[in-house]
C-alpha cells in the first residue's frame, strides 16, 4: 500500500516538493490519496519529512501536543496539527472512548480516555484543551501542575475569578497559557483590524457585529445548560467582544437584552460603548435556523467596510436529492438538493495560524496576538452583557 | 367633505420643497388618476417656481394663497420645525394634510397639530411610506399569521447618508440622524407588533462630521409586552455607497426568523466613468402607495395608514432616545394623551 513512499526517489521528490511548496502540501496529500495511498500513512510521512526539513534547515523545535476533548473544536485543531510545522499531535484524550479512538485513528496518534498518559509523558510539551467551558479551569490547572503549556479554547472560563486563577497557576508553574480567540486570526477580521489601525477609515463611529446560527450541538447538550455555557454573550458574542477590544481598546459600558426558550434557542443584542467613544452593536444568535454566518460593518469618518460570510462563498457543492420513489406522483420533480458552501484557506487558515502563534510564544520568539488577559477582558464584557440583561441596568465595565 | 369629491379629482397642493421627498410625492400625485397637483407654495421662490414648472402647476409665494385657492389637501414638506405652523394653517382652512415625518420637533407641537386637525375635522396623515413597501407588508402579514410563533426580539437598521442643508441645523430639524431615522422603524415596530414602546436606551454621538448635531447612534428599545429591539439610525452611508441607505429588520420569533430588507429589489449599475457603483431600485414605489392611501382616506373619510397620533408616538420615541443619551440611562416613555 505504501510501496511508492518507501521508494527513495519518490521520497526525495516528495521532500523537495514539500520543502519548496510547503503551502501546497495538503494538495500533494490529496494527489497521493487519489493514487491510492492510505491517509494515515501519508500524514505520517508528510509530517516526518517536514519535521526533518525544518529541524535541519532552521533548527526549530517541534512541540508535541495532546488534544483534550475530541468534539468539534478538538477535531478542528487536530486537522491543523497535521499541517503544522511547529507542533505535532501525540494523544487524543476524550472521556468517550470511541470518539477519542476515532479522531486518534484519523491522525495516527494514541487515544486515551484518561489524561494521565499525556500528562506524565515527558515528550508532551503542551495540552490543547478543547473541553466544554465549565471544565477549562480544572483541565488547565492540571496540565500546568504537570509542567505542560496550555492552549485553551475560548471562552477562558465562566467567571473572572476562575480565569485569573488559571492564569496565576500557569504563571507559577512556569508554563505558557494561550486562549484560542481565533477570530483575531480570521483574515477578514485581521484585514478590518489593520484598516482601522492604519487610520484609513478615519475616526470610527458606529460598528455592527453579528454572529448567527442554529443552537449548537455539544457533548451532553452542555450548551443548553446556561450555568455550564453562560449562553450567547459569553460563548458566542465573546468573539466580537474580543475583537472590539483588539480594535478599539477597553469597553466603557454595556446595555444588553437576551431571551431564551425551551426549544432550545437563545438570542441576544448588546449595545457597547467603548472608552474611545466608538458605538458598537453586537448580535449573538442561536435562534437562526440556517447555516451559521457572521458579518460586520465598520464606519469611520473617511469610509466604511462591510463583510457578510453568507455572501463570501467561493465554493458551493450542490448535490442532487434522492430520486423519487417508485410510484410517486409524477411531474413534481425531485425538489431541491443540498447546497454546502466552503471558504477554504491555505496559509491564512486561522486555526493553523493561532496554533503557530501560540507555539512561537512557547518558544519565546514573541508574544501571541491574544494574551490570557485579553481573554479575561472579553469575558468581562460578556458577563456585563448578561448582567445588564438580567437587571435591565446599563453596566459599567472595568 | 367626502361626498363632494366623489367622481372628482382630489385637488392637492404641496407646501414647501425643503424636504426632497416632496418631489417623489408630487410625482405620485401626478400619477394618480383621482388626484391633481394644483399648486406649490414655497418661500424659496426659485425652488418653488422650478418645482411648479417641473410638475406643470401654479406657484404661490404665500401658503395662505395656496390654501385659499380651493385645494382639498396639502402635502407638507417644509423643514421639521415648521410642520406645525403649516399643518395648523391648513387645518384652519379646512384642508386635509399629509405631513412629512417626523411630524414635529416637540411633543407639544405634535399635540397642537393633531388637535387643530381634529377640531377642523380634516384628516392628518404622517408620511410613513415604509408601511407601504410590499416586503414590509408581507413581513407584517407573516407576523400576524404567526409564521415565526411569538415575536421575541427585533434587530433593525435605518441607515442613510448625511443629508446636509437644514437637516443639520438644529433649530430647523430638531436633531440629526436620530430624529431623522428613528421614526420610520419606531412606526414599523408599533404597527407590526401592535404594541407601544416602554423604554429607550441610546448611545448617540457626532463622529463622522465636524458639526454639532448627532450623526450616529445605536438605540435599544423595550416594548410594553416585553419584546426588545435595537435600531441603528446613523447617517453612516458614505457618499460613494451604492444606495442612500436601508430599512432592514430581523424579527426573531419562537418558531423562526423573518429577515426583511425593504429596498433590496435593485439592479447594480456600474459605470465606466467616475460614477460610483449605484443600486437602481425596480420595486413598487412606496411613495406612490403612501399618497394613494392618503387620497383614498380623504375621499372616503377613512383613517389613513398612519395618522397624526402614529406620527406623534414615533416622535416620542426619538425624543426619548435623546433624553436617554443625555442622562446616560434608560429613558421610560411618557406617552402624552391625545
Amino acid at each position: 500500500m505504501s510501496r511508492n513512499i518507501t521508494n527513495r526517489g519518490h521520497r526525495l521528490r516528495l521532500f523537495y516538493c514539500i520543502y519548496f511548496c510547503q503551502y501546497h502540501r495538503h494538495e500533494i496529500k490529496k494527489m497521493m490519496l487519489k493514487a491510492g495511498i492510505a491517509t494515515a500513512r501519508v500524514a505520517v510521512v508528510l509530517k516526518s519529512d517536514l519535521t526533518q526539513a525544518y529541524n535541519v534547515k532552521e533548527g526549530v523545535r517541534v512541540h508535541t501536543v495532546a488534544i483534550w476533548g475530541a468534539g468539534h473544536m478538538g477535531r478542528t485543531h487536530a486537522k491543523r496539527y497535521m499541517r503544522s510545522d511547529h507542533a505535532k499531535l501525540k494523544y487524543v484524550i476524550d472521556i468517550d472512548r470511541s470518539r477519542a479512538a476515532h479522531l486518534a485513528n484519523a491522525c495516527d496518534v494514541t487515544a486515551t480516555i484518561d489524561p494521565g498518559p499525556a500528562l506524565f509523558d515527558p515528550e508532551v510539551d503542551a495540552i490543547d484543551v478543547c473541553l466544554p467551558t465549565y471544565l477549562h479551569k480544572e483541565a488547565v490547572e492540571l496540565a500546568a501542575h504537570h509542567g505542560k503549556h496550555v492552549f485553551c479554547e475560548k471562552p477562558i472560563a465562566l467567571t473572572v475569578d476562575d480565569a485569573n486563577a488559571m492564569i496565576s497557576t500557569c504563571n507559577s508553574n512556569g508554563v505558557k497559557l494561550g486562549i484560542a480567540h481565533v477570530l483575531r486570526y480570521f483574515p477578514e477580521y485581521e484585514m478590518a483590524h489593520d484598516m482601522i489601525a492604519s487610520g484609513r477609515l478615519g475616526q470610527i463611529g458606529v460598528v455592527r457585529f453579528s454572529r448567527t446560527g442554529p443552537f449548537p450541538k455539544g457533548w451532553n447538550n452542555w450548551y443548553a445548560d446556561f450555568q455550564l455555557s453562560k449562553g450567547v454573550f459569553v460563548d458566542l458574542s465573546i468573539h466580537d467582544f474580543d475583537f472590539l477590544n483588539w480594535c478599539f481598546g477597553p469597553v466603557e459600558r454595556v446595555q444588553a437584552r437576551k431571551v431564551s426558550t425551551e426549544r432550545p434557542m437563545e438570542y441576544g443584542l448588546a449595545v457597547v460603548r467603548m472608552k474611545s467613544g466608538v458605538i458598537a452593536h453586537v448580535e449573538g444568535s442561536w435562534a437562526h435556523p440556517r447555516p451559521f454566518s457572521y458579518k460586520f460593518e465598520i464606519r469611520g469618518s473617511e469610509g466604511m467596510i462591510e463583510f457578510d460570510s453568507a455572501k463570501a462563498k467561493p465554493l458551493t457543492l450542490f448535490t442532487m436529492p434522492e430520486p423519487l420513489a417508485e410510484g410517486a406522483a409524477t411531474g413534481a420533480g425531485a425538489g431541491p438538493g443540498v447546497a454546502v458552501s466552503e471558504s477554504p484557506l491555505r496559509e491564512k487558515d486561522p486555526y493553523l495560524r493561532e496554533i503557530e502563534d501560540f507555539f512561537a510564544y512557547v518558544r519565546g520568539e514573541r508574544l501571541p496576538r491574544v494574551l490570557p488577559e485579553d481573554a479575561v477582558e472579553a469575558l468581562e464584557v460578556g458577563l456585563a452583557a448578561i448582567s445588564s440583561s438580567d437587571t435591565g441596568e446599563v453596566v459599567k465595565v472595568g | 367633505m367626502t361626498a363632494e369629491h366623489q367622481g372628482n379629482e382630489l385637488r392637492i397642493g404641496v407646501i414647501s420643497f425643503a424636504h426632497m421627498h416632496a418631489h417623489s410625492y408630487a410625482r405620485a400625485v401626478c400619477a394618480l388618476p383621482d388626484a391633481k397637483l394644483v399648486g406649490v407654495a414655497d418661500e424659496d421662490e426659485n425652488r418653488g417656481r422650478a418645482a411648479a414648472e417641473q410638475y406643470g402647476t401654479r406657484y404661490f409665494s404665500d401658503v395662505d394663497q395656496l390654501l385659499g385657492s380651493g385645494v382639498d389637501a396639502v402635502i407638507v414638506c417644509s423643514e421639521n420645525a415648521r410642520h406645525k405652523e403649516h399643518v395648523v394653517m391648513a387645518a384652519r382652512s379646512d384642508v386635509h394634510v399629509l405631513c412629512e415625518k417626523p411630524i414635529a420637533v416637540t411633543v407639544s407641537d405634535g399635540v397642537e397639530m393633531i388637535e387643530a386637525c381634529r377640531v377642523a375635522g380634516v384628516s392628518l396623515a404622517t408620511a410613513f411610506p415604509v408601511r407601504h413597501v410590499p416586503a414590509i407588508m408581507r413581513a407584517k402579514q407573516m407576523v400576524d399569521e404567526g409564521k415565526v410563533g411569538e415575536v421575541l426580539a427585533v434587530k433593525a437598521t435605518n441607515h442613510g447618508r448625511m443629508p446636509g442643508g437644514w437637516f443639520i441645523k438644529r433649530e430647523l430639524s430638531g436633531g440629526g440622524a436620530v430624529i431623522d431615522h428613528t421614526v420610520h422603524v419606531a412606526d414599523l415596530l408599533r404597527w407590526i407588533l401592535k404594541d407601544e414602546f416602554k423604554s429607550v436606551y441610546a448611545e448617540i454621538d457626532t463622529r463622522f462630521h465636524d458639526f454639532d448635531i448627532d450623526d450616529c447612534g445605536t438605540l435599544a428599545f423595550e416594548m410594553e409586552k416585553g419584546i426588545f429591539a435595537t435600531l441603528d439610525p446613523s447617517w453612516s452611508r458614505p457618499r460613494n455607497y451604492p444606495t442612500w441607505g436601508d430599512v432592514a429588520m430581523e424579527i426573531i420569533g419562537t418558531d423562526g426568523v423573518i429577515s426583511v430588507d425593504a429596498f433590496s429589489q435593485h439592479l447594480v449599475e456600474i459605470g465606466d466613468s467616475q460614477r460610483p457603483v449605484r443600486y437602481r431600485g425596480w420595486g413598487d414605489s412606496s411613495d406612490l402607495a403612501l399618497v394613494a392611501d392618503f387620497v383614498s382616506a380623504v375621499r372616503e373619510g377613512s383613517r389613513p395608514a398612519a395618522d397624526g397620533v402614529d406620527g406623534l408616538r414615533a416622535l416620542e420615541v426619538a425624543l426619548a432616545a435623546y433624553e436617554s443619551a443625555s442622562c446616560g440611562d434608560v429613558a421610560v416613555l411618557n406617552r402624552v394623551d391625545c
